[in-house]
């Protein structure tokens, strides 16, 4: 799958910030999952200025956090959650956010190369990732 | 995955007017189920069931007085050779169609309408239009008049197993479509003699759910070979590690920020000057020969 995925600039901010004991900004984990349908039309990949999704869809979705090993025993950040079509859907971009709304984008991926097509009432079963390395 | 048919049957009583009980068939691949039930309504419903045991669900019904037509589905979760549906009830006069299909895991009603007509030898279903493509479409008939059978239906429809009017049991036949764009359907049945004739159609949609994985690192890791060059500034920037391996180089300047591993593995090296500029945890190393003195300079804040 043609999938371009970053850590935007908000998130490595987000980041750092939350490494204090009390974070002073992004006090909110980036939990709230977004998917989208406006990558291809704009020719967007994505990248570390991302602040927004081109055409976000559907309500976001909290996912269920947790810390899992990809190289060194729990260096990666993962969240899954699944959002439902409302209607018939080409999915090309997806999105972590640290709100409900607004343009708090944590983590960006478009997958304009391999667009996943959804009827009313398919969904998409997202787990994303974030590796520190 | 699409819908897809895997086998069909057909049945009728044998003069009992209680019992009906299709041919087997191989249902080996499928997992849903679909039948159609033509029977003289007085005494309610017929019961559905199948030799493995399945739960059937009525999703439509077209009656024209005491005479009924239904579209009844189950999921299959036993399948294989030898399997059969049944229609029971007393006095009901059952006879029926049962089809199998693969592609319809999680598969839900979308659509459903019916119509009838008299003295007539074509019916419209009545006009559906599913609500996504892809979708399974049932088309059930039943028809009056002893000898009548159902001959054939439009709109793109395959014609599965009919059973014909015999005195004792309707005319009747299932017909079934596999869309792929979601096309409005009223498909018409024709059958060889006028007569009350009832139809009713029911959509089928099967809703996915695609597993997606997305995966950033946050952090590179920037290699360099052996090398034999003169490095004027060599630097890390947050969540980054630079590597050298073997070199032989002069450095002017080694800088390391928060966060920062600058490594330098067995090394002829001559700084100017090792600089420490960051905030907290820096600690750029030196191993191997270090042919001139070094100095710090920075701060912690």
């Amino acid at each position: 799958m043609g999938t371009a995925t970053v850590v935007t600039n908000l998130g490595k901010a987000m980041l750092a910030d939350r490494l204090r004991a009390s974070p002073g900004t992004y006090t909110v984990s980036p939990h709230f999952m977004a998917m989208g349908v406006g990558a291809s039309g704009a020719s967007r990949t994505a990248a570390v200025g991302d602040t927004a999704l081109t055409t976000e869809v559907e309500t976001r979705t909290s996912g269920t956090e947790s810390v899992v090993t990809t190289s060194v025993t729990n260096d990666t950040y993962q969240i899954v959650g699944t959002i439902t079509a409302t209607s018939s859907r080409s999915v090309d971009e997806f999105g972590l956010f640290t709100a409900s709304s607004g343009p708090s984008l944590g983590f960006s991926a478009t997958f304009t190369g391999a667009v996943i097509s959804l009827n009313s009432g398919d969904a998409i079963a997202f787990t994303a990732k974030i590796q520190l390395t | 995955m699409a819908w897809a048919p895997v086998a069909h049957a057909g049945g009728i009583t044998n003069g009992t007017g209680t019992t009906a009980t299709t041919s087997a068939l191989n249902s080996t691949g499928a997992n849903v189920g679909f039948v159609r039930v033509t029977y003289v309504n007085s005494g309610g419903d017929p019961t559905i069931s199948d030799s493995n045991g399945h739960t059937w669900t009525q999703r439509k019904k077209q009656s024209s007085g005491a005479d009924s037509v239904a579209i009844y589905s189950a999921p299959l979760s036993t399948v294989g050779a030898g399997h059969t549906a049944t229609a029971s009830l007393a006095g009901s006069f059952p006879d029926l169609s049962f089809a199998v299909f693969s592609g319809g895991a999680g598969f839900t009603l979308d659509q459903v309408n019916g119509a009838n007509g008299a003295a007539t030898t074509t019916q419209a279903t009545g006009s559906v239009t599913p609500t996504t493509p892809n979708q399974l479409i049932i088309s059930a008939v039943g028809a009056t008049v002893s000898t009548n059978t159902v001959a054939s239906i439009d709109s793109g429809q395959t014609l599965y197993d009919t059973t014909a009017a015999d005195g004792n049991n309707f005319a009747g036949g299932l017909a079934y479509e596999v869309q792929t764009t979601a096309t409005t359907r009223n498909p018409v049945f024709t059958v060889t003699q006028s007569s009350t004739v009832f139809a009713c159609i029911a959509t089928f949609k099967v809703s996915t759910t695609t597993n997606l994985t997305l995966t950033a690192t946050q952090g590179q890791t920037a290699t360099l070979a052996t090398v034999k060059t003169k490095v004027s500034a060599l630097s890390a920037t947050q969540g980054q590690t630079a590597t050298l391996g073997m070199v032989r180089m002069f450095i002017r300047t080694l800088t390391a920020t928060q966060g920062q591993a600058a490594t330098l593995g067995l090394k002829t090296i001559i700084p100017r000057k090792l600089t420490f500029t960051g905030s907290t945890d820096t600690s750029p190393s030196l191993t191997g020969r270090v042919s001139t003195a070094v100095s710090w300079t920075g701060s912690e804040s």
